[in-house]
């Protein structure tokens, strides 16, 4: 059908539509339900670094945690080598303990 | 009111006095336009609430150069199809009011249609499409949207919308003009009104 062209049926149903839609409006609450939504996303975005920062932090005592209850201490190998650095991290043991655990080659 | 050329900038930045300006530049059509589809008061709050927190969500993919409002329809229009998917026994009972509609004995005193009734069957006519046909027609008719745009927004081929109004034109003519219910005289005295 063309834009443009138009009879009385396409005239009846237009009228009919915006004569039933004319006085409708959306009652305020729909802004306010839209808005306490916004405030929610903005909320959740501004903490983000706030989440990452914390659950690295986690991340760290938890590991501390562990070593300590294993009587660990990590410290840089002195063999460092080639390796990279993850592979030059020495677990060490206490004194006392036979354990020495070297993650490097 | 301002343009959305100069508010789609300033939401992307975070600015909720704009979108709220976007908002209230919007909120009647698109809340008429889910209602003429979904016919049901609080499903159309809702899917303007939903439209609208969407389009918040997404701004970001807006070039801000041109009109929000068929980006806005699309929106709406999508949240109504799946509403009316999760809704499909609703839709087919409107069939059988329109059947009851149709029912009416032509020769009661109820042919003599006022303007408001004739109105009121073209309603409730229009209710009775299927949802792809109520869908163009609310776009073509109620919003005035071109046949481009509500491709656009259906995000289907112009052809596809051209078929679908021809249908829906053609359905609307034979259940209501062609049945005699709304006589040509009552129909001219609408259109001179």
């Amino acid at each position: 059908m063309d834009d443009n062209r138009r009879d009385e049926l396409d005239v009846l149903v237009e009228r009919a539509l915006k004569d039933w839609a004319s006085e409708k409006a959306p009652p305020n609450r729909v802004w306010d339900n839209i808005r306490f939504g916004l405030q929610e996303r903005v909320e959740r975005s501004q903490s983000r670094p706030d989440r990452v920062r914390q659950w690295w932090s986690d991340a760290w005592l938890w590991g501390a945690e562990v070593l300590a209850s294993a009587r660990m201490i990590v410290t840089p190998s002195l063999y460092s080598g080639d390796h990279a650095w993850p592979e030059r991290i020495l677990l060490i043991g206490p004194s006392s303990a036979s354990l020495r655990l070297f993650i490097h080659h | 009111m301002l343009d959305d050329a100069e508010l789609v900038p300033r939401i992307q930045k975070g600015d909720l006095d704009a979108f709220e300006a976007l908002y209230h530049k919007y909120k009647s059509e698109l809340y008429r336009t889910a209602l003429a589809i979904t016919r049901d008061l609080g499903t159309a709050e809702e899917l303007l609430q939903d439209c609208f927190l969407r389009a918040y969500d997404h701004i970001d993919s807006v070039d801000g150069c041109s009109s929000l409002r068929p980006w806005l329809h699309r929106i709406i229009v999508n949240l109504s199809y799946n509403w009316a998917a999760k809704k499909r026994l609703r839709l087919v009972s409107l069939e059988d009011a329109f059947e009851r509609l149709l029912s009416l004995p032509r020769s009661s005193p109820e042919r003599a249609l006022e303007r408001e009734e004739v109105l009121q069957v073209l309603d409730d006519a229009i209710r009775s499409l299927s949802m792809p046909k109520r869908v163009v027609v609310v776009l073509f008719y109620l919003q005035g949207f071109s046949l481009v745009e509500i491709s656009y927004v259906l995000d289907c081929p112009v052809g596809t919308v051209k078929s679908r109004l021809h249908n829906a034109r053609g359905i609307l003519k034979r259940r209501l003009i062609a049945d005699s219910r709304i006589s040509r005289e009552a129909a001219y005295e609408l259109l001179s009104s």
